[in-house]
């Protein structure tokens, strides 16, 4: 089966103050299957957002650029045309952000900005088909009482109301792509969990794919099927999840994982960190971009840019010695 | 809703009050004895005395106030003794023109202004926001009597089209009064127009750099949605402050764009009155003036929670 989003060595650049470009994102290539949920986790600042914000290309158009190629089923994203553009937004992708405080108008009612959603793509929709997939949506993303949260502004509802409100307006127009970036950051812990449930519940019933921009590891093993690990702007390892969690190919990846508190068994005293911090994004060095803070780094690291290698069919790794570093976890425990 | 109007126009009594105190010593502070202007220059001293008396001015200050104020609670706005009719219907006469120019200005230049200010905001940086702020700043800097008269110059003396000065009744021609209106309203537009248009660039930047904007675009909904109904409202509030304190001073009356028009208005009451030393309509033109900006106040706070829900749940 095709692929249903497809980014090939994605480059995305910023211009800053001083007319300077520097690329957050560099050279990421990743494809998203129908049906399946991608988590792409990394930590802030990575390029996990500013990957997917260039899918629907949310950038301040006037100093991003983009090189590569975004293919969404049979359409080319970053060459569409700016009408062609905002027919996919909010159609064939939805996307969740990630503080649903100040993603909805606080001026609007709940009920307005779920029906313009509809109504810009569909304008001649009898008005009471338009009011019955808005109730549809918000039912499905888990409101209450959907009647009465459409008459309601944002201001009186809780943060995970609104970010249910905000998950019922990426799915009112039934998108065959959903991205969700950081959704449950801003929520407490047991709102997080409905909020996934209802996210697994709808790919189930609906078979959508969705993309899941997290740095939170758990969510992950939770509900994701497919993993890509960003580091820097790069993606450092590609794998099923079930595949990442028990044979880690990535120091990177088998840091994050160490820093994780574990699922089963004793927790110990004190979780590994990663030392060092990330550099610059200005201050990139010639080869492995996570070699100044890697504990197995040698010479050869930093002798050029370090492809993608193959574990196996479904497992990347982007570090020249993938098949010999022990598990970084073992290792130091 | 009621009541918060009620609360208030009960918290501006004591504005007025201390309005009304500040008018009518502000207005004896002039030299000048109004007894004398209207008795003429070759009346005697007792004659001058009589009209004194008659007009309630011979009395002590304090008293005079009283009097004023008491009259003032009645509804009363005075009696000119030098128009020979009473304040208020000096004002309701001349009040007709100014409001007409008023609000023809206000609408032109929030037609102009707004639109632009979002234009320039949508397009910061680039060149048309460089027009629209250039603009801006140009029509800062002319003050209302020069556009005043260059637009006459050019419209009324040179092309012929419009009528150089002077104001008909909409009673008599409608179709005079607006052409009587357009260079008016025209100059003093100018200088609203470059207040509002910035106000709406700079309050609409940061309206379009929030959240809810780039939802509205991960939406898919036109620009002109993104930018009117997301973008415009919410940086709706500033500019309806600005506009509101605007909107009061065109009414208070624009002296120089009356001047140079030749136009009945509250500004030329005003300025007349104070050559005349005319007290009671000083005082009384004063007053209303201060009514009239506690009214627009008013209608913009109610505004304001029209505009935001979380302004109408915390006043009403």
């Amino acid at each position: 089966m095709s692929n249903l989003l497809e980014i090939d060595n994605l480059k995305v650049g910023f211009k800053n103050s001083s007319s300077q470009w520097t690329n957050a994102v560099d050279g990421v290539s990743i494809a998203v299957r129908p049906g399946e949920i991608l988590g792409i986790v990394g930590e802030s600042g990575c390029g996990k957002s500013v990957t997917m914000f260039s899918v629907l290309k949310l950038h301040d158009q006037r100093n991003t650029r983009y090189a590569g190629e975004i293919r969404f089923e049979d359409t080319e994203l970053l060459t569409v045309p700016e009408k062609d553009m905002r027919q996919l937004r909010g159609k064939d992708i939805g996307f969740i952000f990630q503080n649903p405080m100040s993603s909805l108008n606080p001026l609007l009612t709940i009920g307005q900005q779920i029906r313009e959603t509809v109504t810009s793509h569909r304008k001649h929709l009898p008005k009471k088909e338009v009011e019955a997939l808005c109730i549809k949506a918000l039912d499905d993303a888990g409101a209450d009482d959907s009647a009465v949260w459409m008459s309601k502004y944002p201001y009186q509802l809780s943060g995970g109301m609104l970010q249910r409100v905000v998950i019922a307006i990426a799915l009112v127009n039934e998108p065959k792509l959903l991205i969700a970036d950081e959704p449950t950051t801003a929520l407490d812990v047991t709102i997080q969990a409905q909020l996934l449930k209802v996210l697994c519940h709808i790919r189930d019933e609906r078979g959508m794919s969705i993309v899941l921009i997290t740095h939170d590891m758990g969510v992950v093993a939770e509900t994701c099927d497919r993993v890509a690990v960003m580091y820097l702007g790069q993606i450092v390892e590609t794998a099923s999840v079930d595949e990442l969690f028990a044979n880690p190919r990535h120091p990177y990846t088998q840091g994050l994982l160490a820093a994780t508190p574990p699922m089963v068994g004793k927790i110990p005293e004190r979780l590994n960190t990663i030392s060092g911090s990330v550099p610059q994004l200005s201050e990139v060095a010639k080869g492995c971009r996570f070699a100044s803070r890697c504990p197995f780094a040698s010479q050869e690291c930093l002798s050029g840019d370090i492809p993608m290698f193959d574990v196996d069919e479904q497992h990347q790794s982007r570090c020249i010695k993938f098949n010999t570093i022990p598990d970084f976890r073992k290792v130091t425990a | 809703m009621l009541k918060y109007i009620f609360k208030r126009l009960l918290s501006a009594v004591p504005v007025i009050f201390i309005v009304g105190i500040l008018a009518f010593f502000l207005s004896r502070l002039s030299k000048g004895d109004p007894a004398r202007v209207i008795a003429g220059t070759d009346a005697t001293d007792s004659q001058v005395a009589a009209i004194r008396q008659q007009m309630g001015l011979d009395l002590p200050l304090p008293n005079q106030l009283w009097d004023w104020f008491i009259a003032l609670l009645h509804g009363n706005f005075g009696y000119s003794y030098i128009l020979n009719q009473s304040v208020s219907s000096a004002i309701a006469s001349h009040i007709f023109p100014t409001l007409s120019v008023a609000i023809f200005g206000e609408i032109l230049s929030l037609a102009i202004a707004i639109p632009l200010g979002i234009l320039a905001a949508d397009k910061q940086g680039t060149f048309t926001d460089k027009l629209v702020q250039g603009f801006a700043t140009l029509t800062t800097s002319m003050p209302s009597f020069l556009v005043g008269l260059l637009l006459m110059l050019l419209f009324a003396t040179r092309l012929n089209l419009l009528p150089v000065s002077g104001f008909v009744s909409p009673t008599e021609s409608f179709s005079q009064y607006i052409l009587h209106l357009i260079l008016p309203a025209v100059s003093v537009t100018t200088l609203q127009i470059a207040i509002v248009a910035r106000m709406t660039r700079s309050s609409m930047i940061d309206a379009l750099s929030s959240d809810y904007i780039r939802t509205a675009v991960a939406k898919g909904l036109p620009r002109s949605q993104q930018l009117w109904h997301h973008g415009f409202k919410n940086a709706a509030i500033p500019v309806l402050t600005v506009v509101g304190q605007s909107f009061g001073e065109l009414i208070a009356g624009s002296i120089i764009v009356e001047t140079v028009f030749d136009i009945p208005g509250l500004g030329q009451l005003v300025v007349n009155s104070i050559l005349r030393r005319d007290y009671q309509m000083i005082q009384g033109i004063l007053i209303f003036v201060a009514i009239v900006f506690i009214f627009v106040n008013l209608i913009t706070d109610v505004l304001y929670a029209v505009i935001d829900p979380r302004i109408r749940q915390e006043s009403f």
